[in-house]
């Protein structure tokens, strides 16, 4: 009896300990490459993997802190030091733009390189590519706007090959990206319907085209590809404050956006923009400098001697946009008139967590009740939106010197849906005032978009708009009955920035790719 | 079945169903054994029952009145029962033989009533205490007549008398008694007996009677015994056998100090054995860190922990159930483990059964916890002046006016300006411990048991902060015959544990909370006068800390084994033995919503919606191994062969569920929660490892020693291709003392070894990597992630399932090794009384696995690769000393460890760098590394002179060595500035005892480490960060000789994360008086109480620290630690310790 037990369990150890695959273990809980590709949704399910974190919202709303329109307060948030001349090879977000970049490129190469074995719909499969190709395309666009020179990888790579890569040209880079947005456009649809709203369609593909042309000086294809895209049917929306509401996501004026949904696949990003007294961390803050952009109602600019402009009154009269985009002192807003400029309010600038320049965004946040949770909202961001490409076949226009009615109808659409008026066509005649307008135009209607920076860029304007001084609004009262102003100070001082043309037009390639890759270059003026 | 023949069983007579054990108490016995079998079934009563001890009653004071005819004797005896309160103990078949009686009798004494009633019957009886045992008096007559003497004796050692001492008559199964407090003992034993004495501590000695009986022994002390047989892997061996470094301690070195875990006891008992404190003080979170002889790896360096053969962590261990802990410090001894073994091997015994008297043991204490030091932050008057002073030095008007800082600094306004002290808020806790140990021990020659249970409580500084262990073991051994034994280990240990939550949004968290009340400044309200609470835009940490947010954390931990040993042939044993862990984790966090409201009662802004996650996860490990030793000696050659054959299988499962919007914050369970918006998940894992394993000893007359193991792994982590390891080790020693050469230095020199030793070991542990939970278990094994997703469909998204590949794989990976030879020598000196070991390393850990940074144009999180090699090198040293003079024993311990880590290859990668640390080859892992500074800038024409730093750089700035002499202090400039883990780690214990009173002291310490000043001297702002006391003496014109720099706001030229530097590191060299513990032991009175040993005791922990740094910088704290953590105890406790 005793003697069966022992032998039983010696045997059953041996029995056991036999078993071959006893050490061959596989996840339980991913798939592999291998079990994956065997249906149209397999391959779609993985198309909608490249598209997770293709794009980031948080980066729409502080790349204007690196121009003269927003002043970013929290250098822990990493875009103050980009935004002042201070930034360096190791800044956070040095880093941390390349590799999430990199790894869109790597995601979208991985589903192009295995999805031809996936037996499916071929037309579908076609859009599918096209829309992996955009992703891939989009990101090189960025890299390049960034960091001048990257490495061009089109395929996936070894751990070897991708510490062993070399910067290409941008010339090089961007003619990849405008063939591959050529080669991609016919095989993406105009349209999507239902639970496909929001892939990439074949107005973004246009637009991103349109809008590197421009940024590149290719006028006379800017002028095509932009054309293109106004015949195909999009508008502007009747709201420019109501352009950004989550009610109007995906209105017939988006051409490309970031979706997001609450809870799942959240926009976490709208507490930074109000300040305390409304539950956010008043991050990001709008400066003088873009209050000053906006135009009278009259379509004068302030320093124009017949404009009518109160220094004492800034904000009346002025063009609706900055009422729409802008909290400014006085302003009637959630539900009280906002007093950044008198000490005992809890809007107080210079209370913890408050706007520094006493401004606050207001594009995303016209109205917070619009968000059950600040830090979890479902809002898209929009990246590409009608009247970005009206001002831009406008500017190519002007550029090339080919001015007619078409100009000012594109610029005139714009503000007239603000409710601006048309252009005075006596005062901008010519191609010199016209360039001012339509980038005054620019600065205005994208304020708070994220897109200033490569305007500043292109435009080579970085010394006039990005050194010296920034300042906020000036102190006074606020009547907290009616909202009236009594401004007696001077304009609160936010930062000072310096500038330098040989070096911060491009950001520093990440220490961290340099340290493992030796055939990296630094841009000029960075420490290696 | 197989206690029915035991004594001391647990059975509760009467209904024993075979009485032998029953006879054998009264015949050939006397009343004193007979007393001994009623104690044991006595205290079979008490475990169930909870019952104390019989009393004594004198018998002659009782008396009877009887008047009954033909009354049967069990009428009788149940009258007799009533009147005298007598207990009869009987079989019933004894009574039935009995005849009926007529019977009367008044007020008659009841040794008469008895005799008169059994005088025609066939029965007799005895009487002790207040039981009648009856019993047939032919049963009787049939054992043989023993002559019987009664020996008596003094118990004592060379110092004193010794009270409890064990005293048995071999053979007997259990006839035994212990001296009493004097030392003394009285048995009634046959002629021709012999005596066993045992005491813990002590060598068991046999003495024969021989008719004397008059017996006094002397036992022979300690420590020669106590380490006589330490335990090795998958086995014991003599302490003199030894050829490997092994370090020991015993129960009597680790209870009645009052830790919380089986880590934190260890601390300084060993040499080569670091012990870090936790990074926090917190209930439940407030495990040690182990390192055998230094950090070994960069990835988790952390030892293997073996509880009674099973793989186990020691938090599930009681500290009161360890019988002994060894730690395997080299290869040689760790060796036969193998895999995992490479960072050391620490093997834990439970207390396991002991042969003879049931033994009852309660031990208990209580404690009070305090923080060894808070930070000291200043009023809000000094806080806002100095972030006034901060704004100014960068050029910005002040935030606070000289009026209400005015206000701040006399109170005539605390709703708005008030001076708020945020800790003493948050600390109001009681911190009260306590901690209950009850444990049974008993056995006899076939089978031995302990049964035990604990626990503990213990509350934190904090008010709902809290943890508490209830433990469980059940160790049994049975030897089913002369061959075969089995034994079973059961332990169940349940720990629950639960702290406050943060409300902060994506930032919930105890450690947020913490951090908070580190942060919030003095010049908010905790209340407005309204009543609502104040905040800064995170909040407000009280309103938190009040709320009905929770984190708890329950686990459920049972270990299971069941083994046999069956000696095959003569020598030839085979030992299977199958394990089973099995671990639930519960873990459900509630976050609270909280609405603010500003002084004038308005709405501000919200914290929520109010959440629940609720985490279960389950951890499934069986074990098999199958053991063959065999032993055999021919003439002085002595041969030890042990084989083995072992595989372990890990399952893990996790499933999360999440909702929010509850309706309110009473409750919290999940389905109470909103649908929209719930979310599960999960993942699983697999691990599977196979070992096959042998051991060579060879001895020759115990003086020359030579070991070999071999070990054969293999591992599911790694491909086919890479999948088994094999590591070797040898080692061999040389009793010196042995020979015959060494008799005339006998009298100084009592034992002398040399020993040496080379060995290979294995580790396969891969890192975690954060995204991707199950990665780590599946390296080379390229996977699909899921949850890439993202959302289509505008107006009403949905989800779009995605999956991609994140993080790479890497089919090469392979074992990591640890190669390690040492020598040692352990010598004794003056008979003992002075011991040294002396230990020198040399470790050396190649192919680590790491996660190599790479390219970010990979895409992938980089798979793991082996790619470092780290050396430590060391000594160690251990001193111990001990005598007596008449009645006042002392001993001293001594312990010190040396030892040099450092990096020897990265195969060509790296540096690593973290914002201050270092990964480079030539230094000590995780080194501190940045800037050299050189004092601060007095002047701007100072600042203009030097290197360029910065464009904000002014007067009163950090000045930094410009060592590349290119003008501009760049990242060329920063090096290697110090080493986060000590070099060297000593410990010191002081004992004494004199007559009843024992005194312990034990010193910690760490030499030749350095901390670095990260966030422990506060900031400024008018919200979150405060300044501490050390940012009164700051740079400004007036204060030239300041000992920190300019106050800074927002700029961050000196700030020790952005810009590190050596003006921020600091030498964390201690010393701490870990524990200071005076007992009591009673002698007199308590054996009336059937208490054989009692003892009371005061242990204070953690009480003295000397350290250079500010005081409330505790320098065990992990070096990172700032404002996050918890802060460390301090503990005064009292304590009892009580055996039956």
């Amino acid at each position: 009896m005793k003697k069966t037990l022992i032998l039983s369990l010696f045997l059953s150890i041996t029995v056991t300990g036999c078993q071959k695959d006893f050490l061959d273990r596989n996840p339980k809980d991913a798939y592999s490459n291998s079990s994956l590709w065997s249906s149209e949704n397999d391959a779609l399910v993985a198309l909608n993997g490249c598209y997770n974190s293709w794009s980031d919202g948080y980066h729409v709303l502080y790349m204007d802190a690196l121009s003269d329109n927003v002043y970013s307060q929290y250098y822990w948030e990493g875009y103050t030091s980009l935004g002042n001349g201070s930034g360096s090879p190791s800044d956070t977000w040095i880093t941390d733009r390349w590799s999430p970049s990199y790894s869109t490129i790597q995601k979208s190469n991985w589903f192009l390189e295995n999805v031809d074995k996936t037996p499916m719909d071929e037309a579908l499969k076609t859009r599918m590519k096209a829309e992996a190709r955009f992703l891939r395309a989009y990101q090189y666009f960025t890299l390049t706007q960034l960091y001048g020179d990257v490495p061009l990888v089109t395929k996936t790579l070894s751990q070897d090959e991708a510490n062993a890569v070399s910067r290409i040209a941008v010339s090089e880079i961007q003619k990849y990206i405008l063939d591959e947005l050529k080669a991609i456009t016919p095989e993406l649809p105009v349209k999507y319907s239902a639970n496909d709203v929001g892939r990439i369609t074949r107005g973004a593909a246009l637009s991103l085209k349109a809008r590197l042309e421009l940024y590149s000086g290719k006028y006379a294809d800017c002028i095509i590809t932009s054309k293109q895209v106004m015949e195909m049917g999009y508008s502007l929306f009747s709201s420019y404050q109501d352009v950004f509401r989550i009610q109007n996501e995906n209105n017939n004026e988006v051409i490309l956006d970031i979706q997001y949904k609450e809870n799942d696949y959240s926009n976490g990003n709208i507490g930074i923009m109000p300040s305390s007294t409304f539950g956010g961390w008043g991050s990001i803050d709008p400066t003088q400098s873009l209050v000053d952009a906006y135009e009278m109602a009259n379509g004068k600019t302030i320093d124009d001697p017949g404009a009518n402009y109160n220094k004492n009154n800034p904000y009346k009269n002025r063009d609706p946009r900055l009422t729409a985009s802008i909290v400014y002192p006085g302003q009637f807003y959630e539900g009280k008139y906002y007093n950044p400029i008198e000490r005992s309010s809890g809007d107080y600038y210079n209370g913890s967590n408050n706007s520094k320049t006493g401004y606050l965004y207001k594009k995303y946040t016209s109205n917070l009740s619009d968000y059950p949770d600040l830090w979890n909202t479902g809002l898209n961001m929009i990246l590409i939106r009608y009247a970005e490409i009206l001002l831009t076949y406008a500017e190519a226009k002007i550029e090339s010197a080919s001015i007619d009615n078409s100009v000012y109808d594109a610029i005139d659409a714009v503000r007239q849906r603000a409710g601006m008026p048309k252009v005075d066509r006596s005062i901008y005649a010519n191609q010199t005032t016209l360039r001012e307008l339509v980038r005054r135009e620019r600065r205005v209607e994208l304020a708070l978009e994220g897109l200033r920076w490569f305007d500043i860029k292109r435009w080579k304007i970085g010394p006039q708009v990005r050194e010296g001084k920034v300042y906020g609004t000036r102190l006074g009262t606020v009547d907290p009955t009616n909202g009236a102003l009594l401004l007696t100070g001077e304009h609160v001082e936010a930062e000072s920035r310096t500038f330098s043309s040989e070096r911060d037009y491009l950001w520093p390639i990440p220490r961290k790719e340099t340290d493992v890759n030796r055939n990296l270059t630094q841009n000029p003026g960075y420490p290696n | 079945m197989m206690f029915t023949n035991t004594k001391g069983d647990l059975s509760p007579y009467p209904n024993v169903a075979n009485t032998s054990g029953y006879y054998n108490l009264i015949n050939g016995t006397s009343g004193s054994i007979l007393k001994k079998g009623f104690m044991k079934i006595y205290l079979t009563c008490i475990i169930l029952t909870a019952a104390f001890l019989q009393s004594s009653l004198a018998a002659n004071g009782q008396q009877v009145t009887l008047h009954m005819e033909k009354a049967p004797l069990k009428t009788i005896f149940n009258a007799i029962k009533q009147q005298t309160g007598y207990d009869f103990v009987y079989k019933n078949d004894v009574l039935e033989k009995s005849k009926r009686l007529d019977i009367n009798m008044t007020n008659m004494p009841l040794r008469e009533a008895l005799d008169k009633c059994l005088a025609q019957q066939p029965i007799t009886y005895t009487l002790k205490n207040n039981t009648i045992v009856i019993q047939m008096r032919e049963v009787a007559s049939f054992e043989p007549r023993v002559q019987q003497l009664i020996a008596t004796g003094t118990v004592r050692d060379s110092a004193k008398t010794l009270a409890g001492v064990n005293v048995m008559l071999k053979g007997s199964n259990g006839i035994g008694t212990t001296t009493d407090a004097n030392g003394k003992f009285q048995l009634k034993i046959p002629h021709e007996g012999i005596l066993i004495f045992r005491y813990v501590g002590y060598k068991s000695q046999e003495i024969a009677i021989n008719g004397n009986e008059a017996i006094n022994v002397t036992m022979q002390s300690d420590q020669a015994n106590l380490q006589e047989v330490v335990v090795v892997g998958f086995g014991h061996q003599r302490k003199e056998n030894l050829t490997g470094s092994v370090s020991t301690v015993r129960a009597s070195q680790l209870t009645d100090r009052p830790v919380t875990s089986v880590g934190n006891a260890l601390q300084g008992t060993m040499a080569g054995v670091t012990v870090t404190a936790a990074s926090s003080g917190q209930p439940g979170r407030d495990a040690a860190t182990i390192r055998v002889r230094g950090i070994g790896t960069l990835n988790n360096a952390g030892a293997m922990v073996v509880v009674d053969g099973m793989i186990s962590t020691m938090n599930n261990v009681n500290p009161d159930d360890i019988e002994s802990i060894s730690v395997l410090k080299d290869a040689a001894s760790a060796a036969i483990y193998g895999s995992r073994a490479a960072n050391g091997v620490i093997l834990i015994t439970t207390k396991k059964g002991k042969e003879g008297k049931t033994i009852l043991t309660y031990n208990t204490y209580v404690g009070k916890q305090s923080a060894t030091g808070l930070f000291d932050y200043l009023p809000s008057w000094q806080a806002a002046g100095l972030y006034n002073q901060a704004l100014r030095n960068e050029g910005k008007q002040p935030r606070y006016t000289e009026e209400e800082i005015e206000t701040f600094k006399n109170g005539s306004d605390p709703y708005n300006y008030p001076n708020t002290d945020w800790l003493d808020l948050a600390y109001r806790g009681n911190g009260v411990q306590q901690n209950h140990y009850l444990s049974v021990n008993g056995g006899n020659d076939k089978s031995r048991y302990m049964l035990s249970l604990g626990y503990f409580d213990q509350n934190g500084l904090m008010e709902k902060t809290n943890a508490k262990r209830y433990t469980s073991r059940f160790n049994l051994e049975s030897k089913i015959n002369d061959q075969l034994k089995v034994h079973g280990n059961l332990a169940y240990t349940y720990s629950p544990l639960q702290e406050p939550q943060s409300s902060m949004p994506g930032v919930s968290g105890f450690t947020q909370v913490v951090r908070q009340i580190n942060r919030i400044v003095p010049m908010v309200p905790y209340k407005y006068e309204n009543g609502h609470y104040g905040s800064i835009a995170d909040g407000n940490p009280l309103a938190w800390l009040e709320s009905p947010s929770f984190n708890r954390e329950n686990y459920y931990d049972f270990v299971g084994n069941v083994g046999a040993d069956w000696e095959v042939l003569q020598g030839l044993h085979f030992k299977p033995t199958l394990g089973f862990v099995s671990s639930i984790a519960q873990n459900k966090f509630f976050i609270a919503d909280i609405q603010y409201y500003n002084a004038a009662g308005d709405k501000t802004f919200y914290q929520g919606p109010n959440k629940l996650t609720d985490k279960n996860t389950t951890f499934r490990r069986t074990t098999l191994q199958g053991l063959l030793d065999y032993t055999k000696s021919f003439g002085d050659h002595n041969i030890k062969v042990l084989g083995g054959y072992f595989q372990e299988l890990t399952q893990y499962t996790e499933n999360s569920a999440y909702r929010q919007r509850f309706l309110n914050n009473e409750l919290s369970e999940i389905n109470l929660g909103s649908t929209a918006g719930q979310t599960a998940s999960g993942f699983g894992y697999e691990m599977a490892l196979r070992s096959y394993f042998g051991r060579l000893n060879y001895d020759f007359a115990g003086k020359y020693l030579f070991e070999a193991n071999l070990r054969y792994d293999g591992t599911s982590r790694f491909s086919p291709k890479h999948r088994w390891g094999a590591f070797p080790s040898f080692s061999a020693g040389w009793n010196l003392n042995k020979e015959n050469f060494f008799e005339p230095v006998k009298e100084s020199i009592s034992a002398l070894k040399i020993r040496g030793s080379w060995g290979k070991l294995g580790n396969q542990e891969v890192k975690a990597n954060g995204d991707f939970p199950s990665a780590p278990y599946y390296p080379y094994i390229t996977v699909i992630s899921s949850d890439q997703n993202y959302t289509f469909g505008g107006a009403s998204p949905t989800i779009a399932t995605g999956v991609a590949p994140t993080s790479g794989a890497n089919a090469d990976l392979r074992w990591e090794s640890t190669t390690t030879y040492g020598a040692g020598i352990d010598a004794s000196f003056f008979k003992g009384k002075l011991d040294l070991t002396v230990d020198w390393f040399n470790r050396k850990t190649n192919d680590i696995i790491l996660d190599v940074p790479v390219s970010g144009v990979y895409g992938l999180k980089p798979p793991t690769r082996n790619a470092g090699a780290v050396q430590n090198k060391g000594w160690e040293f251990v001193l111990g000393y001990k005598d007596n003079k008449g009645d006042f024993a002392y001993n001293g311990s001594f312990n010190i460890s040396f030892i040099d880590n450092k990096i020897t290859d990265l195969y060509g990668t790296g540096p690593y760098l973290t914002n201050t640390t270092i990964q480079q080859v030539g230094y000590p892992i995780n080194s501190l590394y940045g800037y050299i500074a050189e004092g601060i800038f007095q002047t701007k024409e100072e600042v203009e002179k030097n290197a360029f730093q910065s464009n904000r750089t002014g007067a009163g700035d950090l000045k930094y060595r410009d060592i590349d002499g290119n003008k501009v202090i760049d990242s060329d400039d920063k090096q290697y500035l110090g080493n986060y883990y000590p070099k060297t780690t000593f410990g010191l214990t002081l004992g004494g005892t004199y007559k009843n009173i024992d005194l312990t002291l034990f010193f910690q310490g760490a030499a030749r480490v350095n901390t670095y000043m990260e966030g422990k001297l506060g900031e400024v702002s008018d919200a979150a960060g405060k300044p501490t006391s050390a940012l009164l003496d700051t740079w400004t014109p007036e204060n030239p000789g300041a000992s920190l720099p300019r106050i800074l706001y927002s700029q961050n030229q000196n700030n020790a994360i952005d810009n590190p530097s050596s003006f921020w590191v600091k030498d964390a060299s201690y010393i701490r008086l870990k524990n200071l513990q005076v007992g009591y032991n009673f002698t007199s009175l308590i054996k009336k109480l059937g208490i054989s040993r009692a003892r009371i005791y005061y242990s204070g922990q953690n009480i003295l620290t000397f350290s250079g740094l500010q005081d409330w910088i505790d320098p065990e704290a992990s070096s990172s630690s700032g404002i996050y953590y918890y802060p460390q105890v301090k503990v005064h406790t009292l304590g009892l310790n009580v055996t039956f």
